[in-house]
């Protein structure tokens, strides 16, 4: 049911209405019955300054205040008329760039400091050697000033130069006085006021444990500190330090210091420092008086353990030695060691089977074989004789090539070692034996060792190449042959063996046409190569070259030929590939003929941010669609190489200059570069012969050739 | 387990107009949706509540992916543009533009820290999360035609294009692999254990390569798909293979053996967009052109 409001509804009638919500608070009820007339309505902001500017209302001055321009109108300050009176710069400070905010700012950053003078904390800097503790403490801010408490203590009677505590009755001239304590007194409060310098703890106790003698003052910086004998000084109740000290409240000590260690110095070697005084009387228990001469204390001095705490309740500190050690701790008796036999030997019993029985007979056999000093391992024990440095080298099976004790002299011939000692004027150089050293390499050479070296070729390799229609080295026959070996020993059809046969046996060998190891080792490996370049030429390679028995002049065929096949061939293998790919596809041979391989590098943060590593590239398999892609891009960058150059210029009977000049070019790409940065060979090189001039550019008609 | 064929009565209807992309989170508790008006849906499947909409994009959406943790999710689309957004609040976190036309498929990588996304442009572009560079890290640029498919599985990006093929980009090897398949690529799955890819194409075919060799394991037809990017993907542990179609129905095909088990009608015979199967139990959703997302339940 709803019911008509009644037209006022004021707030509090509003909020008695319980049918209604409410979200907000109301407007105040003052403002709602009054009424201003528009024209009457004045906009000021919280200081009470005219706002708007007259901007709503209209007039002629609308727009006018509080813009650009000023009451003198819109000439700027800046400008003065006459030409004697120049405008002076209006040097404008950064707070005429500041508004409200910015003023409010400043005004939090800014911070009351007090001044040296003022402070009420005295600053580090201004520490007086000379000051004790209580001239520290009242000394004012400033230098030459007292603080406030200084001046209260003199207005209660306290005179400077006196300590802080209550009165102590002293003796001063006979007589007893009560006096007020000295000032630098560690009786004041209990607390040394003396200035802290060193770097002890708070609680430290500097009269806990002490060096009793005097000369290890200075000459005991270095020595372990070990604890002496305890010394009761005056206690301070505060704590008790850890570590040693120096007698005489001589504060010196640093804990933390490391010192090096002194290895002169022993345990207990400290003299006995005298108990303390000698007219202080000591309160004795009774019981710590029998405790005492039973030996359990011995002085007062050991009544604390070694960091100068009491031992625990119940327990008793003992000197090791005395009466109460042996009698009260000690329940075993103490035996005394065995008595070694004068012949006995050290050595080592091993028995072969864990499971034999130790009787005297094996043992008797142990004996025997030990004395008899053999390593024979002879019936079920052996003896393990300590095994010498050449021994276990042996049994290791490292190489003997170490000298084992040998001297240079034992090589030398007897005048050698006269030289020597004539030389170096010391006769007394050992004997001279004409030893002959250890032969690296015996006069027959190990055969399956260098069966091992050959370089192998893979088989499909090898036979591919042996049945390629040209075969290298065309000048030098027994060479082919051995190249022909070569690959029939890797292609299986011919013996591996037989390549030794090529081989001296022996440096003695004299055997024509066989080939020192080194030149046959150089040999095959350059068969290996060979054998890579020179297989049939197929696919694209095949349409690049033309071989020299089919056109007249090689030269230009190969130059000619090679631009206009190469065209052909590229664009022609790339179609076939591609269809090959559809192809593939369409008939549902999904496999290596619809799949490639390439390299793709994941650049650094992307895996980074899968958490992988960079993968190295240069290790990443590639294959592409067809072999024959792969093939060609691999030839077309041997088709540059050096030992293709040199061959054809062989195959193509260039002049003996030319292929001479080729060859001479150290330039093997295989290798790297080897750049030499101080000769340029560009530059340096002979010029070509003439007659490879003549060929290229000129005819032979011409008289004169450009140089 | 058994398959779910049993559509709800009251399919979700909230999008007006086709609705491209449908998605789980990686509990299977939430859907995510998104159509042609622009609008991102997040729904309660089980009871069939909607719960959020996300509304930022100025054209249609096409893809979302869900982060792991399932507190973020990026979607794309039309307007050129990726936009990252947090679950809860329904805030765009970050927005990556670079892309020349619309951007057909985005994915997160295992730690959410890199967003990939494909584009009709061809090129699929690999954003930084962590970082606030404009740029992307990688551009992979391989690809000539669109890319209508993209995920990320482990350390490899898998994307697949109108060109034919199906790429893998292996940071870990530092390779590329493609595959020609030989007809457009719509919709790329990476199988459980890793060893396959569910490929669906433009010849009303979907397929099982095996991702070391590029051979293919298996067939999978029946269904149409000529024209639209049809979603397929595996379903309960890869038993089976699920697929839309342009005829209305859902397909199901055994995985092992390529035959069609289920053909589920839903969605008034308009073409099925998309679908997608809970990571955990038997329940499967799947969008329409005709602006529904049917949830079914095995019972």
């Amino acid at each position: 049911m709803s019911r008509k409001r009644p037209l006022s509804t004021t707030a509090q009638q509003a909020l008695s209405n319980s049918d209604s919500l409410f979200l907000g608070t109301p407007i105040a009820d003052a403002d709602q019955n009054s009424f201003t007339p528009v024209w009457k309505q004045e906009a000021r902001d919280e200081r009470g300054r005219k706002r708007f500017h007259g901007a709503f209302t209209g007039g002629f001055s609308a727009g006018y205040f509080n813009t650009v321009g000023s009451k003198e109108g819109w000439t700027p300050s800046t400008f003065k008329s006459s030409r004697t009176e120049r405008a002076e710069k209006k040097t404008l400070r950064v707070e005429d760039f500041m508004d409200e905010e910015d003023f409010a700012d400043q005004r939090a950053d800014e911070k009351l400091v007090a001044t040296a003078a003022f402070s009420a904390i005295p600053q580090s800097s201004s520490l007086k050697d000379s000051e004790t503790g209580l001239q520290e403490v009242f000394r004012g801010a400033a230098p030459g000033t007292e603080s406030v408490g200084y001046e209260l203590l003199k207005k209660m009677g306290w005179k400077p130069g006196f300590g802080i505590g209550p009165l102590k009755s002293q003796v001063v001239a006979g007589r007893k006085v009560m006096l007020p304590p000295r000032a630098d007194e560690a009786s004041s409060f209990g607390v040394k006021l003396a200035r802290k310098t060193n770097k002890h703890g708070l609680g430290y106790d500097s009269d806990v444990l002490s060096i009793q003698s005097s000369d290890q003052t200075e000459s005991a910086r270095g020595a372990w500190l070990a604890p002496g004998t305890i010394s009761v000084k005056k206690n301070n109740g505060i704590g008790v330090g850890v570590v040693n000290e120096y007698e005489d409240g001589d504060d010196e000590e640093d804990p933390y210091e490391i010192k090096p260690i002194a290895y002169d110095r022993a345990l207990g070697s400290k003299k006995q420092k005298p108990i303390s005084g000698g007219s202080k009387h000591v309160f004795v228990s009774k019981t710590k008086a029998k405790a005492r001469a039973a030996g359990t204390i011995t002085t007062s001095k050991l009544r604390r353990c070694h960091d100068g705490r009491p031992p625990l309740a119940g327990f008793v500190l003992v000197v090791s030695g005395s009466l109460a050690s042996s009698s009260m701790l000690t329940n075993e008796k103490e035996y005394a060691s065995p008595s070694i036999p004068e012949t006995y030997v050290p050595g080592i019993l091993i028995l072969r089977d864990p499971k034999t029985v130790l009787t005297p007979q094996l043992i008797a056999d142990f004996e025997r074989s030990r004395k008899s000093s053999s390593s024979a391992q002879s019936s079920s024990v052996y003896h393990q004789q300590r095994l010498s440095a050449a021994e276990r080298s042996r049994i290791l099976g490292s190489a003997q090539d170490h000298l084992q004790g040998k001297s240079v002299f034992d090589y030398m011939t007897p005048e050698q070692r006269e030289r020597f000692a004539k030389v170096t004027g010391n006769q007394a150089l050992p004997p001279a034996k004409s030893e002959v050293g250890p032969e690296r390499n015996s006069g027959n050479r190990n055969e399956a060792a260098l069966l091992e070296l050959i370089p192998t070729l893979d088989k499909h390799q090898a036979s591919t190449a042996l049945s390629a229609g040209f075969m290298p080295y065309a000048d030098d026959h027994e060479k082919r042959a051995r190249y022909i070996a070569y690959l029939e020993s890797q292609s299986g059809t011919g013996p591996v063996s037989h390549l030794l046969t090529f081989m001296k046996s022996s440096d003695s060998d004299t055997t024509a046409g066989k080939l020192k190891v080194e030149d046959w080792m150089r040999e095959l490996k350059e068969f290996n190569k060979a054998a890579g370049l020179f297989r049939p030429l197929k696919g694209m390679l095949a349409n690049r070259f033309t071989s020299s028995a089919n056109t007249a002049t090689t030269k230009t065929s190969v130059v000619e030929d090679d631009s206009t096949v190469l065209l052909q061939g590229a664009s022609l293998s790339k179609g076939a590939t591609d269809r090959e790919d559809v192809s593939a596809a369409k008939l549902g041979m999904y496999g290596p003929l619809t799949r490639r391989v390439n390299a793709w590098a994941p650049s650094s943060l992307l895996c980074k941010r899968f958490g992988v590593r960079v993968p190295n590239m240069s290790a990443v398999e590639v294959s592409s669609g067809s072999e024959e892609l792969k093939a060609s891009a691999r030839e077309r960058l041997e088709l540059l190489s050096h030992r293709t150059l040199l061959n054809i210029a062989k195959e193509a009977d260039m002049s003996e200059e030319v292929t001479k000049r080729l060859e001479s070019q150290n330039v093997d790409s295989g290798d790297g570069s080897k750049i030499n940065v101080e000769v340029n060979e560009a530059l340096e090189q002979k010029k070509a012969p003439r007659d490879l001039f003549l060929a290229v550019f000129g005819d032979s008609d011409e008289d004169d050739e450009k140089e | 387990m058994p398959f779910p064929v049993y559509s709800r009565n009251a399919p979700l209807q909230e999008h007006v107009g086709p609705v491209h992309v449908v998605a789980y989170n990686t509990t299977g508790q939430y859907i995510l949706s998104g159509g042609q008006d622009r609008k991102i849906i997040l729904w309660n499947p089980n009871s069939s509540k909607l719960v959020k909409s996300y509304i930022a994009h100025g054209y249609e959406v096409l893809d979302i992916a869900v982060s792991y943790d399932n507190a973020k999710f990026v979607s794309c689309g039309g307007d050129r543009t990726i936009y990252l957004w947090d679950v809860t609040s329904g805030a765009t976190i970050r927005r990556f533009s670079g892309h020349m036309s619309r951007v057909n498929t985005v994915d997160f990588n295992a730690d959410a820290s890199v967003v990939a996304s494909g584009s009709y442009d061809a090129k699929v572009r690999l954003w930084d999360t962590k970082s606030s560079s404009q740029r992307p890290i990688q551009l992979l640029e391989e690809a000539k035609d669109s890319i209508s498919t993209l995920q990320i599985v482990g350390s490899q990006i898998i994307t697949g294009s109108v060109d034919g093929f199906v790429r893998v980009y292996d940071l870990r090897m530092g390779q590329l692999l493609e595959d020609l398949i030989g007809s457009p690529v719509t919709s790329i799955k990476d199988s459980t254990d890793g060893a396959c890819l569910l490929v669906s194409t433009l010849d009303s075919t979907i397929r099982l390569m095996d991702k070391s060799n590029g051979t293919m394991l298996q067939t999978f037809k029946g269904h149409l798909n000529k024209e639209y990017r049809i979603r397929s993907c595996f379903g309960d542990n890869d038993v089976y293979v699920v697929s839309g179609s342009e005829d209305g129905k859902v397909y199901a095909w055994d995985m092992l053996s390529g035959r069609v088990v289920h053909e589920l009608k839903g969605h008034g015979e308009k073409v099925i967009s998309c679908v997608a199967y809970h990571p955990k139990k038997p329940q499967m959703i799947s969008c329409g052109t005709d602006g529904s997302i049917q949830v079914w339940d095995y019972t």
